[in-house]
């Protein structure tokens, strides 16, 4: 007989989904603002820079500018479609595919990040199963000891550790990990 | 504030204003179709039809770029410059609309105030006694009241008027 259980997965994003774009939209945002606002809370006392993975419009960097403001910023993506006033500049900006630019900055810069935010899903694409997986191996290197990583999907690694749902969350969810301290 | 605030909160005062607006026609039973001046995205016209998914919505756009799910037929697309399509609109529909909703502005001030000037005679000639325009640029119409925003709408980031 087959298991229902295998059948039935639940979807994380079923609510959300149910929701008139504006409210997706609100929704997605209010929850990387709880979500950064979140990890940039627990970086007291861990050294590093802030890694954007996936720059977008530009609101999260800006975000992550004024929670942050006295850190190194870094920015990958494959072309830049924020606004020319959220642009980051030349040297906080790395354009190409991140199957090259996280193994160089695996070698470049290993160990300097202490926060990650991951945001490759947008609204309409489909999960990537294979990028998923791959992911959290290609960006542990880069990882302070105690760094925080704040995705949209749920991506683990088996030396992360899940921190609980930040206060703010909405219908839409999003990830919190922090690497081993050791 | 960061772009990502202040892009949340105008999101959440277009959808209070639209949801106010989408009441009062509802409850004081304005009759019409709703008109969309600027389909951007999709996002707000998706959140119109979900709102109202009886009346009919047209949509003005001078160059589509939406999701697919978000773009109404052509029997409800007037596409093309608004100086051109809003006479069209008026031709077709006359002054029958329940509720009209633009969202045209851009960063540039000059270019806004050009296009309140145009957009609120129309709208004037387009909207009936009764309906309701949200705008998120100041249109100055004669005979149209000022209605009150909704809770938590900072008073000039969004507006909301009663056509007489």
């Amino acid at each position: 007989m087959a298991d229902a259980s295998l059948t039935t997965q639940r979807d994380p994003l079923a609510a959300w989904r149910k929701l008139d774009a504006v409210s997706r939209m609100i929704a997605r945002l209010t929850s990387q603002k709880a979500a950064l606002t979140a990890a940039a809370e627990r970086l007291v006392g861990i050294d590093g820079m802030v890694l954007e993975v996936g720059l977008g419009k530009g609101r999260t960097w800006d975000l992550l500018g004024h929670l942050l403001p006295e850190r190194r910023r870094l920015a990958l993506d494959r072309e830049v479609h924020a606004p020319a006033a959220l642009r980051p500049a030349a040297d906080q900006l790395m354009l190409g595919e991140l199957s090259e630019l996280l193994p160089r900055l695996a070698r470049d810069m290993p160990g300097q990040v202490a926060l990650a935010h991951v945001d490759c899903g947008g609204e309409g694409r489909a999960a990537d199963a294979a990028f998923d997986a791959w992911l959290p191996a290609a960006l542990h290197p880069l990882l302070a000891a105690g760094a925080v990583v704040a995705q949209d999907r749920p991506r683990g690694h088996p030396r992360w550790r899940a921190l609980p749902a930040p206060a703010g969350m909405t219908v839409f969810p999003y990830y919190l990990y922090r690497k081993d301290a050791t | 504030m960061s772009r990502l605030d202040s892009f949340i909160r105008r999101m959440e005062a277009q959808r209070a204003c639209l949801d106010a607006a989408a009441t009062l026609i509802t409850e004081e039973a304005v009759a019409g179709p709703v008109l969309e001046l600027g389909l951007g995205n999709g996002r707000t016209y998706d959140h119109l039809r979900e709102r109202l998914p009886d009346r009919e919505i047209f949509v003005f756009e001078r160059k589509v770029a939406a999701h697919p799910d978000c773009v109404p037929d052509d029997a409800h697309l007037f596409l093309g410059a608004i100086d051109e399509t809003l006479p069209q609109a008026e031709r077709r529909l006359g002054r029958s609309a329940a509720l009209a909703h633009s969202d045209l502005g851009t960063g540039d001030a000059a270019a806004n105030a050009v296009l309140a000037r145009l957009i609120g005679p129309a709208l004037a000639r387009l909207v009936r006694p009764g309906g309701v325009i949200v705008s998120d640029q100041a249109l100055d119409v004669a005979g149209w009241s000022d209605l009150p925003l909704p809770a938590g709408v900072r008073p000039g980031r969004y507006h909301l008027y009663r056509a007489v």
